[in-house]
């Protein structure tokens, strides 16, 4: 059987779901340019987000006041844009995280109860 | 032959000059998905325009500034319309040349009739609707339709012509 190369559709709206909670989570641990939150997320598994998803995502982040950004020389090549995280995505991402907890928990409790006898 | 591996130095430059983008569109109003598509467009067309030979970051950024896809190329299809202007030059190109046929017809039928001064009164409109018709379809000449007007226009004032050149230079 022949496998498509695009995920199903509920795959990919879950991940979509998540995607602004990873990538804000990965701009928490640090200073980091746009390539490096890729790479980053590329080495995790149902994580890894296209250039395609993940730039549009940082510019909407940056417009809604989540990111502040920085240029920092870099040699040879134009100043790089370097994220971190403003007060605003501070309190976004503890509001996600807190959500997640309720939302994970909710789903297990479903889970087993309609699992168990 | 093998396409040369983008250095991590260059991804950045792109992620940069992706971002960038995506942020402008944003400001223009457009959604984050129209974002997400322009990235992905622009994104395959620098690829593909440095599939065999590595850039600078210059010579990237310079792409990116003058072979970014027009709007056309980065809109989705269904987005795609001509601009207002063009359409309506499109629709008086049409309108002329619809009436530049009609006259042409009137003008042979009133000079069958012996009704020569109104022919030729239909004649002359002929001649000016149809250099409107084709002056517009050319200035629209982009879009399809633009392009078909100006070539049935021209194709017909120069039918019409060489018949008049060819029944007139009879003995």
């Amino acid at each position: 059987m022949t496998q498509s190369r695009n995920p199903p559709v509920w795959m990919a709206q879950m991940r979509k779901g998540v995607a602004e909670f990873a990538v804000l989570m990965v701009i928490e641990s640090g200073e980091i340019h746009g390539y490096g939150i890729y790479e980053h997320l590329s080495h995790r598994d149902l994580l890894n987000l296209s250039e395609g998803t993940l730039y549009p995502l940082l510019a909407r982040l940056k417009r809604q006041g989540m990111l502040h950004t920085r240029k920092a020389a870099s040699p040879g090549a134009p100043p790089r844009h370097l994220y971190t995280l403003t007060q605003e995505g501070h309190d976004r991402l503890n509001a996600m995280r807190a959500h997640w907890v309720r939302l994970s928990r909710s789903v297990h409790a479903l889970d087993t109860s309609e699992t168990l006898p | 032959m093998n396409a040369p591996r983008w250095t991590p130095e260059l991804r950045a430059v792109l992620a940069d000059l992706l971002t960038e983008q995506a942020e402008l569109r944003l400001e223009q109003g457009a959604s984050e998905e129209q974002a997400q598509h322009h990235v992905d467009t622009l994104r395959a067309h620098l690829l593909a325009r440095f599939a065999h030979t590595l850039p600078t970051p210059e010579e990237l950024l310079a792409a990116a500034a003058h072979g970014v896809p027009t709007p056309l190329a980065s809109t989705p299809p269904e987005e795609i319309g001509p601009p207002q202007h063009v359409s309506v030059v499109l629709a008086l190109a049409g309108l002329a040349l619809v009436g530049g046929v009609l006259s042409v017809v009137l003008s042979t039928y009133f000079n069958h009739h012996g009704e020569t001064p109104v022919g030729n009164g239909f004649g002359v409109a002929f001649l000016m609707l149809m250099v409107t018709s084709l002056a517009c379809g050319m200035v629209s000449w982009r879009t399809v339709l633009g392009r078909g007007v100006a070539l049935s226009a021209g194709l017909t004032l120069f039918m019409v012509l060489t018949l008049l050149v060819v029944l007139n230079s009879g003995p």
